[in-house]
């Protein structure tokens, strides 16, 4: 994905990331502390949101079913769900470069 | 010698791990579980509406379920078939075609929801595609407004439906994101209008 982004660039292509962590008991890293040490490991400075009910919350707000990768266009409109890193670049320079 | 056997074995082996694999495919259900006779449509109050559901030749792979502790795939569904109209636009739905049903979930995660999926065939390519699942426990997404599922008729001729009050909610491809506010993890306020005139990737994801 950062991939992606550097070739469109953050002031066209945006990530935010909605993490299932905190409806899971971990032993030991609070979901919090576990998800920033994960992402500042993978140098990875997108927006993340913890849902508090997990993939509930994915479902209920947006009809997500597990993991994946969603993408909207800056309209706001929807243009694939449940997406490969591929289709993902291939539909944001259709988007981006049309 | 001994290779050329060796070659032949291996050919051998092959060929039956591909029959054997191809045996394994699931069959489809033709046959009903249990015949249940259809019940009289009630009369829809406002804001409701009866859909007639008919037998079609549409199926979906069968909903896997973390709790079954199984990994075999489960085997395709029947569904049948419903047309209606929301506001301008006419709608496919499918509903399986045999029962039992139901529109409550014994379980609160979305993995292991036991609650009757219907499918809305948003891109009108009259297939029931794993985007367009929806289990009636919650409101159901139809064009760009939100129905509950009331009732199904246990003999699958009909479904009644009524108009949602709840937000707009659920991803459907060519139609608008539903609206969204989330507290970010280091404070941050965001919505969809946050990212309004760039490219938005949301990304379900877990630390395991």
């Amino acid at each position: 994905m950062k991939g992606i982004q550097e070739k469109f660039g953050s002031d066209k292509f945006e990530v935010l990331m909605l993490s299932v962590d905190a409806a899971f008991h971990m032993p030991g890293k609070s979901p919090l502390v576990g998800n920033r040490d994960k992402l500042q490991s993978q140098g990875v400075k997108w927006d993340n949101v913890l849902l508090p009910h997990g993939f509930d919350d994915a479902h209920r707000k947006f009809n997500l079913d597990g993991y994946g990768l969603t993408l909207v266009g800056p309209d706001g409109i929807v243009r694939g769900v449940d997406l490969y890193p591929e289709r993902v670049q291939q539909l944001t320079a259709q988007l981006l470069w049309k | 010698m001994n290779s050329d056997k060796g070659k032949v074995f291996f050919a051998w082996s092959l060929a039956m791990l591909v029959a054997v694999g191809c045996s394994t495919k699931p069959a489809l259900v033709e046959t009903p579980r249990e015949v249940v006779p259809p019940q009289v449509a009630p009369n829809p109050e406002p804001g409701q509406m009866v859909v007639k559901l008919k037998p079609s030749d549409v199926t979906r792979p069968g909903a896997f379920r973390m709790m079954d502790g199984s990994w075999d795939p489960p085997p395709p569904e029947k569904l049948s078939r419903g047309e209606l109209d929301v506001g301008s636009e006419h709608i496919t739905i499918f509903v399986p075609t045999y029962g039992p049903y139901s529109t409550q979930s014994a379980e609160h995660h979305s993995y292991s929801n036991t609650s009757t999926a219907i499918s809305v065939d948003s891109d009108n390519n009259g297939q029931a595609d794993s985007s367009e699942k929806w289990y009636t426990s919650l409101p159901v997404r139809l064009g760009d407004e939100m129905y509950e599922v009331k009732k199904f008729d246990p003999g699958g001729t009909w479904l009644l439906l009524e108009k949602s009050p709840t937000p707009l909610s659920g991803c459907v491809i060519g139609r608008k994101c539903p609206d969204f506010e989330f507290t970010t993890m280091e404070g941050k306020k965001v919505s969809l209008d946050t990212y309004k005139g760039k490219v938005l990737l949301l990304d379900v994801w877990s630390m395991t």
